[in-house]
């Protein structure tokens, strides 16, 4: 646990906020409107590719589907 | 200096809002306002366009200083006004060229926008996230007389495999355990990608990122259920993030 982070009605800006959750809430959460300069980010494919190499996905580093291969017999 | 509207969140208007956002900066270190659009009260500030408009986004999206900095103030905007009033935050970079743009855009959106509001007041978000530990932290298997070194490799090897599968098993177990106990307290959730990448540095890999929408009465418990779960799994990393304002729910519903 985060104890720090844990409390209740602690001020959210007087705590170190990780940029990958802040990034989680901001780049897939909020409400989307159609924007006048580019820019519904939802849209466009940009901040996911550049995301991508930041935030690459946990699934191909899951090994605990695969079966166990074999080792043999002390 | 051409200047274009940079919205941070909708809110519901409280008593004193000029003088709560006098000192606050926004993105790009610019004031901030509270402007009427479409009747709902939007958080904004004047952005130059030559730092907001296509091409000049698609260059500081990849530059990721000004995506943290830029994330950070958004994120300092709403959390002030989340501290006065409710807010429904907007994406990152919702950008319009006037008043007269912004309004138009709102307009079909303002009743979903106004039942949103509804049913985000006096409720916060909070981020429950799992790991898995490293598969290096597996004890070493007791070697029986005579193993050959290679051998005895191998079966460090599967030990190792082993106990990094039965740690996420333990996670996921845990994961779908606690999200059951916390559905209970929370009035919604939904589930973020797990984080990995050079941004994600804690230890152990991340199995499960969750985000709950919860009324501010129940949070002290909500804490304490996560803390109480994760206490009981030891060989389990959980990390408890928020409260934060309602980013996860903001686009429930027609929003989105």
């Amino acid at each position: 646990m985060n104890e720090p982070s844990s409390l209740p009605g602690t001020p959210l800006q007087e705590r170190q906020i990780a940029l990958i959750d802040l990034l989680d809430r901001l780049l897939a959460g909020g409400v989307v409107l159609t924007g006048d300069l580019t820019l519904a980010i939802a849209d466009v494919d940009l901040v996911r590719i550049s995301l991508r190499a930041l935030i690459t996905s946990v699934e191909a580093r899951l090994p605990a589907r695969l079966p166990s291969e074999e080792v043999p017999s002390p | 200096m051409t200047t274009a509207l940079y919205s941070y969140a909708v809110l519901l208007p409280f008593a004193g809002q000029d003088q709560a956002l006098e000192d606050l900066r926004g993105v790009a270190d610019r004031p901030v306002h509270v402007i009427r659009a479409a009747g709902l009260s939007v958080a904004v500030s004047r952005v130059p366009v030559a730092d907001f408009d296509d091409e000049a986004l698609k260059r500081h999206l990849e530059d990721l200083t000004w995506l943290e900095d830029t994330a950070r103030a958004h994120n300092r905007v709403v959390e002030a006004l989340a501290g006065h009033t409710t807010v429904l935050p907007l994406r990152l970079a919702t950008i319009h060229r006037n008043e007269e743009r912004l309004a138009t855009v709102f307009a079909p959106k303002h009743q979903a926008c106004a039942d949103a509001l509804a049913m985000l007041t006096g409720r916060q978000e909070w981020g429950v996230k799992i790991y898995a530990l490293p598969a290096a932290q597996a004890p070493a298997p007791p070697a029986a007389p005579g193993t050959s070194p290679g051998k005895a490799y191998l079966l460090q090897r599967r030990a190792q495999r082993h106990y990094a599968e039965d740690s996420e098993r333990r996670a996921l177990a845990l994961a779908d355990r606690m999200d059951a106990e916390l559905a209970t307290l929370a009035t919604a959730s939904r589930r973020h990608r797990p984080q990995a990448g050079r941004l994600a540095d804690g230890p152990g890999t991340n199995v499960a990122n969750t985000a709950y929408l919860v009324h501010r009465e129940k949070s002290r418990a909500f804490a304490a259920q996560v803390e109480q779960a994760a206490a009981a799994v030891p060989e389990v990393r959980v990390e408890l993030t928020g409260p934060w304002a309602p980013y996860s729910f903001a686009g429930a519903g027609d929003l989105s």
